[in-house]
């Protein structure tokens, strides 16, 4: 809340002011005295309102209630059926507050302050934009706002006149205790001065009276009263209390000497709580119609961003994707163009040809022979054979050698069945010795084929 | 009434903003997909290349262009025995006959006792137009004897000699 109005609707004109709020408290922008069908044109462009409205005819009723009853509900059908009672048929808006009470007491005294909603309405309707109106109350209670500001005694009193009326109010811990408007009739200064003395005197001896506990430490006054010297000394010599002048200039500028007293009712208005305050329940549905609006408002301008963000997120992505698709597909392109695709014809042929190289190469009598030359290049075979047919493979090999001593023979043979051993085939070997031992003679063939079983000694007399 | 305009206008671009990112999401992974497809598609085409290279290289040069003219196929058996029955007393023990996708005629052959430097040669001998299979290889103290099958590729659909056995080898 930076700029604001502050406006005290009176019977006859209203009273408009324009206020900056800052740091160090507040600031007048602009003030104007004006005829209320020029309002509008003031209001104009402008948000939040504080109002507060004369009211001639205000409800102002007292009620007591058995203090156990604490229910609001309770309390309010119990003070609607009481204004009925006095013949108030039309609608009000009211608010209660209790009153101070001796601690022996069963009962709690409530203070009744109410206005006509019907009459009220139409000072409110001055007001183009009834939602921006931030706080709308009676004119006493504006007083008492601003009265809260300046005075910091506990108990006081707070006088306003603004022409023959006269504001009269009591405050006992900031909350208001008693009030009262009246209207003196003179017909000369004189006569005023000494009505105006009377009046407010009687009315100090009233409430002095019915709050014997309280004591008032300081009359503060505010309006005309403030700048005559010889009515408040009148005062103070018939009541014996302390007079003090509302001074708001320390923490609303503006203002200069003793101007803020022409617009102490404005002034009040934004310091009024909200238990003083009478806002029909239709301007506080506006309010919260104009709330929610302006809260969907934001919300969906930040979800219109969100929504935007995303979709610009996943377009960013699709772009990607689709650059990469253009990338991807003259690659596949240039291959495709590139990459010569041979008949079936031709790849049928190359096919057969590789199975046939597969099935024809597969075997030859060198591999076997090959894998054997450690042994024959220890002895060559007097016979060797080599099969294959049918998918079998065998190679058969004799040796066979003469020795002139057992050692000779003994060496040999450990040379030639472990070089035997050493052969690296997956296919089966096995030997069949026929060493004849007697005669030294060396006689071993060897049986190579293509089957997986282990290498075994197949017959005859190995010595190692 | 502005205001109203602007809460409408804002949650009308929202629900489109939505729509528009959930149609950007679909399309995104519909183009995702189809790159996924492409980019295996230029992996089978390079592996295409790579086996065509290998093709190239190694194997369509290897294969005869008479494997589709009948006659040449038999020809080409019959010019490899007598170049070289003479040198390894080359014999045919099974005439031309036919397998699966090849011709073939089964030699017998035999090398002097003292021929080492012939066998030599004779394993490593080549059919140029196919491919020879050792079928038996025996050397003892007599010499070395032992039979050859003849393998001739040929194109299926023509019409191929259907001799038999050894009925029809000349001996």
């Amino acid at each position: 809340m930076s700029k604001f109005c502050a406006i005290n609707i009176q019977n006859n004109h209203v009273v408009f002011l324009y206020m900056e709020k800052k740091a160090q408290g507040y600031s007048l922008l602009e003030c104007n005295t004006i005829d209320k069908s020029e309002l509008s044109k003031y209001t104009k462009n402008k948000k939040i309102f504080f109002l507060s409205i004369e009211q001639d005819e205000v409800v102002d009723e007292k009620i007591s209630i058995e203090s156990v009853i604490k229910n609001d509900s309770v309390i309010r059908s119990m003070i609607l059926r009481k204004l009925r009672e006095s013949n108030l048929n039309e609608q009000i808006l009211f608010n209660y507050y209790s009153l101070p009470q001796n601690q022996n007491d069963e009962k709690i005294t409530y203070q009744i302050d109410g206005v006509y909603e019907e009459r009220y309405l139409n000072s409110l309707k001055l007001i183009d934009d009834l939602s921006e109106i931030e706080s709308a109350t009676t004119n006493k209670f504006s007083l008492l706002g601003i009265s809260n500001e300046c005075i910091k005694e506990e108990n006081y009193f707070s006088i306003h006149t603004q022409a023959n009326k006269i504001t009269t109010i009591a405050v006992h811990k900031n909350a208001l205790i008693f009030s009262r408007v009246n209207t003196i009739i003179a017909n000369d200064a004189r006569t005023r001065e000494t009505n105006l003395v009377e009046e407010i005197t009687q009315t100090i001896a009233y409430v002095q009276q019915n709050f014997r506990d309280i004591n008032f430490s300081v009359i503060a006054l505010s309006g005309s009263l403030a700048i005559d010297d010889i009515i408040v000394e009148h005062i103070y010599m018939m009541s014996q209390i302390g007079i003090s002048v509302l001074y708001p200039n320390t923490f609303i500028k503006g203002f200069e000497g003793e101007e803020a007293h022409q617009y102490i009712f404005s002034l009040g208005s934004w310091y009024v709580p909200k238990k003083f305050q009478f806002l029909p329940t239709s301007i506080l549905g506006l309010k919260q119609y104009a709330l929610s609006l302006k809260t969907l408002l934001v919300a969906s301008i930040v979800l219109a961003f969100i929504g935007s963000y995303l979709a610009y997120d996943k377009f960013d992505l699709y772009s990607d994707s689709l650059q990469e698709y253009e990338i991807v597909k003259n690659r596949l392109d240039t291959l495709a163009r590139k990459t010569d695709t041979y008949s079936n014809e031709k790849l049928n042929q190359s096919l057969r040809y590789i199975q046939m190289s597969e099935k024809y190469l597969e075997h030859h009598p060198l591999d076997i022979i090959l894998a054997i030359k450690p042994l024959i290049e220890l002895e060559k075979p007097q016979e060797l054979q080599w099969n294959y047919s049918e998918n079998n493979l065998k190679l058969t090999a004799a040796f066979k050698r003469p020795f002139n001593s057992l050692l000779e023979l003994y060496e040999f043979e450990k040379l030639f069945f472990d070089k035997f051993e050493d052969i690296n085939i997956t296919f089966t070997k096995k030997y069949l010795v026929k060493t004849d031992y007697k005669k030294m003679d060396f006689d071993t063939t060897i049986t190579i084929e293509n089957s997986l079983e282990k290498a075994t000694a197949v017959a005859g007399r190995r010595r190692r | 009434m502005k205001n109203i305009i602007i809460i409408t206008f804002s949650l009308l671009l929202f629900v489109l903003t939505i729509a528009l990112m959930n149609w950007f999401e679909e399309e995104e992974a519909k183009v995702k997909a189809i790159n996924v497809l492409n980019n295996k598609n230029i992996q089978k085409l390079q592996k295409i290349a790579q086996i065509n290279l290998w093709l190239d290289h190694d194997i369509i040069p290897a294969i005869s262009d008479d494997q589709n003219d009948s006659l040449m196929t038999d020809k080409n058996m019959i010019y490899f025995f007598d170049d070289n029955k003479d040198k390894y007393n080359l014999l045919v023990d099974k005439y031309i006959y036919k397998d699966d996708f090849a011709k073939n005629i089964d030699l017998s052959y035999s090398i002097s006792k003292g021929g080492r430097d012939k066998l030599k040669d004779f394993i490593k001998i080549e059919y140029d137009d196919g491919f020879l299979q050792f079928r038996e290889l025996k050397i003892d103290v007599n010499g070395i004897v032992g039979k050859i099958q003849v393998v001739q590729p040929h194109s299926e659909e023509n019409n191929l000699s259907q001799h038999n056995g050894e009925d029809d080898v000349p001996q």
